[in-house]
Parts: structure tokens; C-alpha cells; sequence
């Protein structure tokens, strides 16, 4: 089923790819988490257009959750994430975050190989 | 002394008509119409985002002799998501715009708050659409709707069939709400005033502006 939602473009939002012939948008974070769950199957052709989509979209990116999804997915499909963590680390107001779902994801990233070890993930 | 027909029909009406009035009615007690028998609506020319909209939002407010002085505004301006390309937000000048002009008519404090439905990640919107930058600049704080805190409120009326909502303390705690929704070339305030004194959560529609322009957005 996921294969079958993802977008055109490469990734997935939190619904269809495609309505009424139209194409819709991917979500970073959508996509990470989609990518995490298809990490056993990485030459798919939609996996692979996801984890290029991701990879190039994530540059720049100062959302830290997204930014935190992003990490672990990629890391999850052996792509290099210093760049991103760094980002991470250097965010301004990081202690301004109060929503406690931001500040786990955040922390998993931050740890992300135990983290992905702790789930099975070899990288 | 004998009982007509007639005694007893003038009894009974005289009997019914009392017990309408003693006796509480199990309808709920809201049905009044708060709208005022004439809806104040202003739409304003403007050709281009510069001071001049700061300026022109200014007159805008004071068309509605509104008294914010002292009081904890709230601007909702209605992100949705971030398109590239796409005009799908009020531009964020417009809000930093009412947000002085608020300041300017003393209100107590003025914060900008948003829940996007359709992308989770709030803060991505805000730093895509450029409102991140803008907002710490001016010092207006940001509150995130989707995941501020919640308070159970009970509802005044029954309309629904629910008791009460969760409804954010963000806005249960502000004076004046601003919500903010934006269409290519054409931007609307609708400005209601809001009462949590007492039980339950009550608003009153103060106006609604428009900014329209052939070359908004």
C-alpha cells in the first residue's frame, strides 16, 4: 500500500500521491517515516525516488522535527546524515522547543545509530 | 355551584399558560442571534506590500472604533502548508503590519498562533514561508496550535450534542482574536472579541476587513 500512494515526484504525504489525475506534494516527515518502515527493501525504484527526493529537499532545512525524521531515514538507507546533524545541532532556540513529541524524535536522531540499532536497522 | 364545559376550557388554557411560564424549559437558554442586524464589513484598496499597508490596516482598525488598549491580542493568519510558487498563506509582512498596528493601539501584548492542517510540521512552514525570520526580528512570539496546551471547555449551548470542547488555552487566555485567511488578491481580517468570564468560552464578531489588490500576492 505504500508503494502504491507514493507521489510522482518522489516520497509520500499523509494520503494519496495522486487526486482526481493530480499530482499532490511529498511531506518530509511523512516520507522519513514511510522510508523507515521500507528500509528491508531498498531497491524498490518509489524507495529509491523517495530517498533521492529526501536527500535533496533535507538541504537547508531548519524544521527540527522534520529535520530529525530526515536523519533517521536516510541513516536508515546508508546515506550520509553529518551535514544534517550538524544542522541540528547548531539550530538556534533549541531550548525554546516545548512540544515533548519534537524533543524525542529529536533526541533519537541526535543517538540515531543506537537508535536504529534498538529497532533492528543495521546501517 | 355546577362546572360548564366553558369553565373548564378557559381553566385549562389559564392552567396551560401558567405552566409555560413556572415550569423550566428543557431547550437550552441560547437562542439569541449575537449578530448584529448589520454586518460591518470594510474592503480596502492597495496596490502593493510597503509601509503604506501598515498605514492603511491602521485606518482599517480604526473604522471598527475598536478598544484593544491593555488587552492580550492573538493573530491567527491561516498557514496552511509551504508551495514554492504558490500563494497559500498571508504574507508575513501583513501580520508583522498588524501586529504593530495593534501594539500601536496599546494592546497588551500581541502573539501570532497557528495549527496548519494540512502539514504536521508547523515549524517548517514558518520557516519556509519566511514567517521564522520575520517573527523573531520583531519579538512576536509564535505559538503552535497542533500541539499548545489544551483545556476542557464546557459548552454553553447543546447544539451538537457535545458537552464541551478541548480548545487551546492559548486562545481561551487572549482578549481579541484576529484570524486571518488569504486568497490571491485579497487578504481578510475578521476581528471578534472574546469573553471567558464565567462558564464556557463566548466570541462576538466585532467586523471583517478585506485588502484587495490587483497585484496581491
Amino acid at each position: 500500500m505504500l508503494i502504491d500512494r507514493a507521489c510522482p515526484s518522489g516520497g509520500w504525504n499523509a494520503g494519496n500521491g495522486v487526486v482526481y489525475g493530480a499530482p499532490l506534494s511529498p511531506h518530509l516527515d511523512d516520507t522519513a517515516i514511510a522510508l523507515l518502515a521500507l528500509s528491508g527493501k531498498k531497491e524498490v525504484p518509489p524507495i529509491q525516488r523517495a530517498v533521492q527526493w529526501l536527500e535533496n529537499t533535507a538541504q537547508g532545512l531548519r524544521a527540527p522535527w522534520s529535520l530529525a525524521w530526515t536523519i533517521l531515514a536516510l541513516a536508515a538507507h546508508r546515506r550520509p546524515v553529518e551535514s544534517q546533524l550538524a544542522c541540528l545541532r547548531s539550530l538556534p532556540d533549541l531550548f525554546a522547543v516545548e512540544d515533548t513529541s519534537t524533543l524525542a524524535v529529536m533526541c533519537l536522531a541526535l543517538d540515531y545509530r543506537d537508535t536504529l540499532s534498538a529497532f533492528g536497522v543495521a546501517i | 355551584m355546577s362546572i360548564t364545559r366553558r369553565h373548564l376550557l378557559v381553566g385549562g388554557a389559564g392552567l396551560a399558560a401558567g405552566a409555560a411560564v413556572s415550569i423550566p424549559s428543557p431547550l437550552p437558554k441560547y437562542h439569541f442571534d449575537r449578530r448584529r442586524k448589520r454586518s460591518r464589513v470594510a474592503i480596502l484598496n492597495v496596490d502593493q506590500y510597503s509601509p503604506k499597508v501598515e498605514e492603511l490596516l491602521e485606518s482599517a482598525l480604526r473604522l471598527f472604533s475598536i478598544d484593544v488598549a491593555g488587552k492580550a491580542v492573538l493573530l491567527k493568519p491561516n498557514l496552511v502548508d509551504y508551495l514554492p510558487g504558490d500563494a497559500i498563506n498571508t504574507h508575513p509582512s501583513l501580520v508583522l503590519a498588524a501586529a504593530e498596528c495593534f501594539r500601536r493601539l496599546g494592546a497588551k501584548s500581541v502573539l501570532v498562533a497557528e495549527g496548519p492542517g494540512h502539514q504536521r510540521d508547523t515549524q517548517l512552514v514558518l520557516s519556509q514561508s519566511g514567517y521564522e525570520d520575520c517573527l523573531r526580528s520583531e519579538r512576536i512570539r509564535f505559538v503552535d496550535l497542533n500541539r499548545a496546551e489544551l483545556v476542557r471547555t464546557r459548552l454553553r449551548a447543546s447544539y451538537t450534542g457535545m458537552k464541551q470542547l478541548w480548545l487551546s488555552r492559548t486562545v481561551l487566555e487572549a482578549d481579541f482574536l484576529v484570524s486571518g485567511s488569504s486568497a490571491p488578491q485579497l487578504a481578510t481580517f475578521a476581528l471578534t472579541q472574546t469573553n471567558t468570564v464565567g462558564p464556557g468560552f463566548q466570541t462576538q464578531s466585532v467586523g471583517l476587513f478585506q485588502l484587495a489588490s490587483q497585484f496581491w500576492l
